[in-house]
């Protein structure tokens, strides 16, 4: 037989800044390598080691190849179904539950960043073509940060993360490129080569801050008063700034009336390092800060994410230079997103419950009460707060349908598990929320067994309710998956990126022209408490300090930063290498390991009022000395260890507050019995 | 020998991405499910990015009892599969940790990185090489070294085994002096 070789644009549609596109080689219609696209000038022909395992991840012993269903839910008795089984099951609910409470408000969905695709939007269009109805919002990865910096700037602002490579200086608060953004470490090198110092400040010393020319420990969640203090050296060498900015001048009287002290010893960190950091801020000409998530996935940190946003707003009205400030690239919410916009019948009328609280609050809900959860792009279970409550919000459903390719700890609660298409088998176009450019994913295999994409879904079940009860979904089932990528691409505005149709895409992705919308608008910035004007700044964010710690005997601060080869619970299992800490592990400081008699590898019991999970030691004499450090995923993943309790107090945002989950640490076995 | 292909290693660009390890699987999935490439997050300056250092004296070579291990002109180490028994003496003998044996049709055999010689002879870079994504890792004529300003090659680094056992084929440049803020 001759061989057939093909070559293929895809995307990489995971949760992470750099969204690649990649090119596939297919031989006799199987993926047989992957590599990085030379012309995505963001990634430049370069993939990261979970990309490269792409072709393991397809062809996954553990996928999902045809709809299942669950005898008894979480007995594991799963059997085959046809789709047209799994359609009837559904449909019949939505129809059942429609006819009792005369709205749809009764059916639900959960979906965040599994697959960040805009196609992959297609199931929301589906739920709003039904009418009003029930969902999660907000947005636990970035919220808060993102709020606070729309807040303080008046907008939002994403300058092009390649010209990062021009800084002078780049200083890095709360993030982990070298893990979470491999692709930008390049540009900063560049940077580097030609002078700039490379600062990372981070509670961890990461790979990262390895690389790093100045590395600054801060206590994890206390960013903000370090923030203050290097704004307060400044101040004291440049006390004549004239800055207009509204409530410059209640921030200036703060922080002279702040002691250096007490500033230092919130934070951690040494005046001899504040000094250093606040002359990088003061001499550099053009100094790029980059706010990290991780910042900001604490309780109180819109205060953090400002603070440290004000020294370069204050530094460069100061000394009239440069001061770019890299967060989250907010293309995602302003394309065209054409699949749920088209469908938007009743959207004032939709019951939006807050992701974090979602489990606690969707069984409260009545007239109608919640009685039908579809889950998509989306594992709760290994991922959100309050799995307990999860798991009771699971079993009170009348029916749980999760979509997913592999059988997830969601799925296994589900009754009804539909098998989804990974993305060399469907079409899709990608903005990221960090570079700038689109790029088109075109299949490149036939889909494995009965898998479908979600727009076949939406659009197949679409017909089965119309065909059942006609009018009641108004999905538009005429447009094909090329019909919608044609649809969204005519719906952007002229000029935005430089092509005419999504076809010219296929060849290279392109890059966003118009960045006018992206920069900082001086006239906005306000320094004024977001809550409350007439509040003093450190009123809201003394709130940093809600919960104190015992020292010694615990509770402990949990951390599970994102770990280099998974993607919260994606890309598991490996079939290869390992990340650096094993989820079976937790990282602890040589001193904490010492206070409390733990050795390398003994085996720990990590417990709070949520959870317990078990561990074995791992230690780390760089770590801070109170926290655990733990990874995402396995069979009891941390966030068993993390709850929610909705707070409306000044310090409340949208971003979940993991790192501030706590739990206490218990020796259970001697290492090597 | 007419020359010396070895890698040249920037250790200060090095980030641990661990891209060069997984594009070893990638390129070589047909062969093995073990990347011939590994990292090593021992040294609290820098990591190293390691594989089969085509030796000048390979040991490997030297303990062998079927001289299955051939060293090419341009310098590569390469196995010859048909000779190899399985026997592990050459797993052992590498400082690099560079060897693993792989169970194929023909029984265990050992194997390492080959410096993708099929993609050098077609005018590509080692897949390890085009992965990197900071350009940490390079390959090249490690006689015919670039010249980078102000940074010197040297043969050994904190973290690597002693060059003077083996003669690996590998260059390296040294991290920078870095300034470190621990909490007290």
């Amino acid at each position: 037989m001759k061989e057939k070789t093909q070559f293929v644009r895809n995307v990489c549609p995971r949760n992470c800044f750099s969204t690649c596109s990649m090119v596939t080689k297919v031989v006799n219609g199987r993926v047989i390598k992957v590599a990085g696209d030379p012309l995505h000038g963001f990634s430049k022909g370069k993939l990261c080691a979970k990309g490269y395992s792409y072709p393991e991840y397809v062809y996954s012993s553990k996928r999902l190849l045809n709809p299942l269903f669950q005898k008894k839910r979480g007995s594991g008795n799963w059997h085959e179904i046809s789709w047209e089984e799994a359609y009837n099951i559904i449909s019949d609910k939505i129809i059942t539950l429609y006819d009792k409470h005369q709205t749809h408000l009764a059916l639900a969905y959960n979906k965040f960043s599994g697959n960040l695709g805009l196609l992959h939007n297609a199931m929301e269009g589906f739920f709003h073509s039904l009418g009003a109805h029930t969902k999660a919002e907000g947005n636990p990865c970035l919220g808060t940060g993102r709020q606070s910096l729309r807040f303080q700037r008046g907008t939002e602002f994403s300058p092009r993360p390649e010209n990062m490579a021009m800084a002078d200086a780049i200083i890095i608060w709360g993030s982990n490129p070298a893990v979470t953004n491999i692709h930008q470490m390049k540009f900063i090198h560049t940077a580097r080569d030609q002078g700039a110092p490379l600062v990372v400040i981070d509670p961890l010393f990461t790979e990262t801050a390895k690389t790093a020319d100045i590395y600054i420990q801060v206590r994890p969640g206390q960013d903000l008063w370090l923030a203050a203090a290097v704004l307060k050296l400044l101040l004291s060498r440049n006390s004549t700034g004239a800055f207009k900015i509204p409530g410059w001048k209640m921030l200036k009287k703060e922080l002279i009336d702040c002691e250096m002290d007490f500033l230092l010893n919130k934070c951690g960190v040494s005046y001899e390092a504040v000094k250093e950091l606040a002359n990088i801020y003061e001499y550099s000409k053009n100094a790029a800060a980059w706010i990290g998530y991780g910042a900001q996935r604490h309780y109180g940190s819109s205060a953090s994410v400002r603070m440290i946003d004000a020294i370069s707003l204050i530094t460069e009205d100061m000394f009239k230079c440069k001061r770019d400030v890299y967060y989250f690239h907010p293309e995602l919410f302003r394309m065209p997103n054409r699949l749920v916009n088209d469908h938007i019948t009743d959207a004032e009328n939709c019951r939006n419950i807050d992701f974090r609280n979602f489990s606690n609050q969707l069984p409260t809900l009545q007239d109608p009460p919640v009685e039908f959860l579809w889950l998509f792009s989306r594992n709760p279970l290994s991922q959100d707060e309050n799995v307990k409550e999860w798991m009771h919000l699971m079993k009170e459903m009348d029916l749980v349908v999760v979509s997913d390719l592999f059988l997830t700890k969601t799925a296994e609660l589900a009754d009804l598990v539909l098998p989804v298409t990974t993305h060399f088998e469907h079409w899709d176009l990608h903005v990221s929320y960090w570079n700038h450019w689109l790029s088109l994913n075109e299949p490149a295999i036939k889909p494995a067994g009965n898998v479908k994409s979600d727009l076949q879904i939406a659009r197949e079940l679409a017909m089965v309710i119309n065909s059942k009860r006609p009018g009641m979904s108004s999905f538009r089932t005429e447009l094909s998956d090329r019909d919608w990528l044609s649809e969204e691409v005519a719906s952007l505005p002229k000029g935005r990126y430089p092509i005419s149709s999504w076809e010219e895409l296929r060849i290279r992705p392109a890059v966003l022209n118009d960045t006018s919308k992206l920069m900082k608008q001086a006239d906005r910035v306000t320094f004024y408490s977001e809550k409350d004007a007439s509040k003093t700044f450190f009123t809201e964010w003394n709130v940093s300090d809600k919960v104190t710690v015992n020292h010694t005997k615990g509770p402990f601060k949990v951390l599970s930063p994102q770990s280099l080869l998974h993607i919260h619970s994606q890309f598991e299992p490996r079939v290869s290498t390992q990340d650096f800490l094993k989820v079976t592990e937790v990282k602890i400081s040589s001193s904490l390991a010492a206070s409390l008699g733990l050795k390398k590898n003994d085996k720990v019991l990590l417990f709070n009022e949520h959870s317990e999970i078990e561990r074995h030691v791992k230690i780390d004499s760089l770590i801070p000395e109170n926290v655990l450090v733990l990874r995402q995923g396995g069979d009891h993943p941390v966030n068993e260890l993390s709850g929610y309790k909705p707070d409306c107090s000044e310090g409340a945002g949208e971003t979940s507050e993991f790192f501030d989950t706590r739990a206490y640490i218990v020796k259970l076995e001697e290492a090597g019995r | 020998m007419i020359k010396q292909i070895g890698f040249l290693f920037r250790a200060d660009r090095c980030v641990s991405c661990h891209a060069c390890v997984a594009a070893c699987i990638n390129e070589n999935r047909e062969r093995t499910a073990k990347s011939f490439r590994r990292v090593d997050p021992s040294q609290t300056t820098h990591y190293l990015s390691l594989s089969c250092n085509h030796c000048d004296n390979p040991e490997c070579m030297r303990v062998c009892p079927e001289q299955a291990f051939i060293k090419r002109r341009d310098g590569l180490v390469m196995i010859e599969e048909a000779r190899c028994n399985g026997c592990e003496k050459c797993v052992h003998s590498c400082p690099y940790q560079a060897i693993q044996i792989v169970d194929s049709s023909l029984g265990p055999k050992a194997q390492k990185c080959e410096l993708c010689h099929e993609r050098l002879d077609r005018g590509k870079l080692p897949a390890c090489t085009e992965a990197c994504t900071t350009s940490a890792l390079m390959a090249g004529d490690i006689d015919m070294l670039p010249v980078l300003p102000d940074k010197q090659w040297k043969k050994d680094l904190p973290g690597l085994f002693d060059s003077s056992f083996t003669y690996p084929s590998i260059r390296l440049i040294a991290p920078r002096k870095k300034k470190r803020y621990f909490l007290s």
